[in-house]
């Protein structure tokens, strides 16, 4: 679990430096001693590091503020069965509130607490964790006692009768990044396949007696717990 | 709800989900070889997202990713349409709580002569006035009774309407009694059936007393100790710590709905730093005419004052409606605004808050010094080391004197100074040294020591070597806002602020970078100067380049 974690949060930090690991058009490999002189003029060709022109610095990466945070969570989880918008629960609580955590994820007072610090810390990345499996349990619920599959939140494109085909998965996976990530994407994207994967295994877990629902279902509520888990869901 | 464990399969998925969603591009190009460019731009729906999250404080439905299919840039409209959203006036809520921290949560409101606690006896509860002299003034004794959990009716009223007062003993002070218990409603409760029990003294309805030939009310700090005065009808003379807690939230509020009018663009910017607009309520003005009074001078100063908007007749605790008021000289928009001014408690708190957030100026610990200046005295502007900050600190300070210091009272109705103590302390209601200790100062002049007068705090230092002290406090902070208008420095700031807080990294100003936004902050801020309208300040940044642009 420790390595789950510090796992997704070196994934999430990750994205602060998202060209760090990615090729440019850098060198190979450094000049060797013979091909700079003594004078320390580089006669190798070493190719030119950066194709880019100088601009402003972009806007700098961070997490969403844990008001973002509290006003986007019922905007992607629809509303339950009853009506009311799904939010993140403690027992009745409201989990975002100050007084469970709302403070201690960061959210300002303005008398002790003045500026809110918007990395992503483990302990944001732990109680994301929990969020996730929260609200997609609300929203697999709710989807459950609707009528109509173009009511439902997790499954719009994708009946979970044992029906479902293939290219309906894909749809319903473009429907549900572009819900939850803002990320319109084609269904030959990698993202996509990588998320089918995560829909497979969770389905599987229904085969394995482990959740209880519908093997479809619990596969789509995965993916919800990875949309919502997603650095590119809490990063603005 | 509980939550369900996930098998080692569906982690691993998750983990190789989340590693690729956050290890390259938000979008895959073929085309480019999945490799990662510099300055490459959002895509439509990315930029869609950041924009609502930035303008409207929440990501977009799923439905509003239609407004930019099949464009290449999110549309001028509706960038507007966010803007006029009403998640925008939150945003610029929370923009403005940050910039200045207007939060009064903690500021004590309470006196011991108009506080309620309680005792049990078994499972019902009685409410009484803690304080030792109100308690010794009512029972006599030491000042430890407190009432008998018997109704008042039994121990019967005398002819002035006081109640009896059953003696009890001796202790180590003197005699002293115990009177009964009533049933009170309490201003702050809604159900008429939530009646408290209190005792019968401090329950006392009496709203005024007679002291000699004069009529006080009982609600004034120099009632405390009176023992016709308790609580008055319904308690409304007393608070306790939750009615305590709903005023910090209402003046709260009353800052904020202040700070959302002058940022949706139907009004000047800068106004709101000076307007003598404000809003009020029911509560906020109950808090006003029946319990501002009773504070002492220890606690925050709260009581109407001459630029106030006029007390209301008969105001309803429960009244949480917003309506608007006018007040006068020195109010001046959101700075003499209760949820400021007791917020920073201090004029050069208040001073040095507005300088930080309206001109962008900090002031650094200075480098000490022990040549060419004081090496001692009171005077800051002149003591070394000191005054390398307290020489700019102290005249802007100035500006805000003329409101009550750990207070929000203006003190336009106040003498500047007295020539004497006793013309001092007769300034208050009964005359007292509290009064006077409290906003003045002794200061001797400074050719002859024995000519002494007895100065408003925050003139202390108002003499021919500080001609800007005076000049500055009846200016009132309107002056330093005009101050900073004028030079242009408050719009460069605000760019600079606005820029900071939706690109969440400050402007380059290095003038020699390549990547230099100098002539960027002066061409936007020249702008916000012309047209002094916040929400094309915000529009104008979010339309930059830059804001599109990824890591």
């Amino acid at each position: 679990m420790r390595a789950v974690i510090a796992t997704t949060l070196l994934a999430g930090l990750s994205v602060l430096a998202a060209c760090a690991t990615e090729t440019t058009s850098a060198p190979s490999s450094p000049p060797s001693d013979s091909q700079v002189k003594a004078d320390r003029e580089n006669v190798g060709d070493i190719g030119d590091v950066s194709t880019q022109t100088a601009l402003s610095a972009t806007r700098a990466v961070q997490r969403m503020p844990i008001a973002v945070l509290e006003a986007s969570i019922p905007v992607v989880a629809g509303s339950d069965i009853k009506g009311p918008s799904i939010t993140w629960k403690e027992g009745n609580n409201e989990a975002l509130a100050d007084n469970i955590y709302g403070a201690v994820l960061g959210r300002p007072d303005f008398i002790t607490v003045t500026e809110e610090n918007s990395a992503p810390s483990s302990l944001y990345v732990k109680f994301m964790r929990d969020m996730a499996r929260n609200v997609c349990s609300q929203i697999s619920t709710s989807d459950h006692q609707r009528s109509s599959y173009s009511e439902t939140t997790l499954w719009r494109f994708a009946p979970i009768d044992g029906s479902v085909t293939p290219e309906q998965i894909n749809e319903n996976l473009r429907y549900l990044t572009l819900r939850f990530l803002g990320m319109r994407l084609t269904t030959d994207d990698p993202y996509i396949e990588k998320l089918r994967a995560v829909f497979e295994a969770g389905r599987e877990t229904s085969n394995q007696g482990w959740a209880g629902l519908h093997g479809d279902a619990e596969g789509w509520r995965t993916v919800c717990i990875g949309l919502l888990e997603s650095p590119a869901f809490h990063i603005d | 709800m509980k939550i369900l464990r996930l098998p080692i399969a569906v982690a691993a998925a998750l983990l190789l989900w989340t590693a690729a969603s956050s290890a390259a591009p938000d979008d895959s190009s073929s085309e480019e070889g999945g490799q990662c460019l510099l300055h490459r731009e959002l895509t439509p729906e990315r930029h869609l997202r950041r924009l609502s999250m930035d303008l409207r404080g929440r990501v977009p439905a799923y439905e509003e990713y239609a407004l930019v299919e099949g464009e290449t840039s999110v549309p001028e409209a509706v960038v507007d349409a966010f803007v006029a959203d009403d998640g925008y006036r939150l945003t610029m809520r929370r923009y403005h709580e940050l910039l200045l921290w207007p939060n009064p949560y903690g500021v004590t409101l309470i006196t011991q002569n108009f506080n309620l606690s309680n005792f049990l006896v078994g499972s019902d509860r009685y409410y009484f006035i803690p304080s030792t002299t109100k308690k010794r003034t009512f029972r006599g004794g030491d000042g430890s009774h407190t009432c008998q959990p018997v109704h008042q009716d039994t121990l019967g009223w005398n002819a002035d309407g006081t109640p009896v007062c059953e003696p009890k003993g001796t202790d180590a002070t003197g005699p002293w009694c115990e009177e009964g218990y009533v049933e009170v409603l309490p201003y702050w409760q809604t159900d008429p059936t939530a009646k408290l029990r209190v005792c019968a003294f401090g329950a006392q309805a009496a709203e005024t007393y007679d002291k000699g030939s004069t009529t006080l009310a009982c609600n004034q700090r120099l009632a405390g100790n009176e023992k016709a005065c308790g609580c008055g009808p319904n308690l409304r003379f007393c608070l306790q710590y939750s009615t305590q807690q709903n005023v910090w939230a209402a003046w709260r509020e009353q800052f904020l709905l202040l700070v959302d009018d002058y940022t949706n663009g139907s009004r000047p910017y800068s106004e709101m730093l000076t307007t003598k607009r404000a809003y009020t309520n029911g509560r906020l003005e109950f808090h006003r005419k029946y319990l501002a009074a009773q504070a002492g001078y220890s606690r925050a100063y709260t009581q109407p004052g001459q630029g106030d908007q006029p007390v209301a007749e008969n105001p309803d605790w429960h009244d949480i409606s917003w309506t608007e008021i006018t007040r006068e000289e020195p109010h001046s928009g959101v700075l003499t605004l209760p949820a400021y001014s007791l917020r920073f408690q201090t004029n050069r708190g208040r001073a040095n808050r507005f300088r930080i957030a309206f001109t962008g100026q900090y002031f650094q610990p200075p480098n000490p010094e022990i040549s060419g200046c004081e090496s001692e005295g009171d005077d800051l502007t002149t003591r070394c080391t000191c005054r390398k900050c307290h020489a700019v600190l102290e005249p802007l300070a100035a500006y805000f004197g003329g409101i009550a210091e750990a207070g929000s009272t203006p003190l336009a109705g106040f003498a500047k100074e007295f020539t004497s103590q006793a013309a001092c302390n007769a300034a208050d209601l009964e005359p007292n040294s509290g009064f006077c200790n409290r906003f003045y100062k002794i200061v001797r002049d400074p050719i002859d020591p024995d000519i002494r007068r007895w100065k408003l705090l925050a003139l202390e230092w108002a003499d021919a070597s500080h001609p800007e002290v005076i000049a500055n406090y009846d200016a009132g902070p309107a002056g330093i806002v005009a101050e900073a208008k004028d030079s242009g420095i408050l719009y460069r700031a605000t760019t600079m602020n606005m820029f900071k807080f939706l690109l969440k990294r400050d402007m380059n100003m290095s003038p020699t970078a390549a990547d230099s936004e100098l002539d960027l902050l002066e061409e936007i801020s020249a702008e916000f100067q012309n047209h002094d309208d916040l929400g094309q300040l915000v529009k104008r940044i979010v339309q930059l380049p830059q804001y599109r642009r990824m890591p």
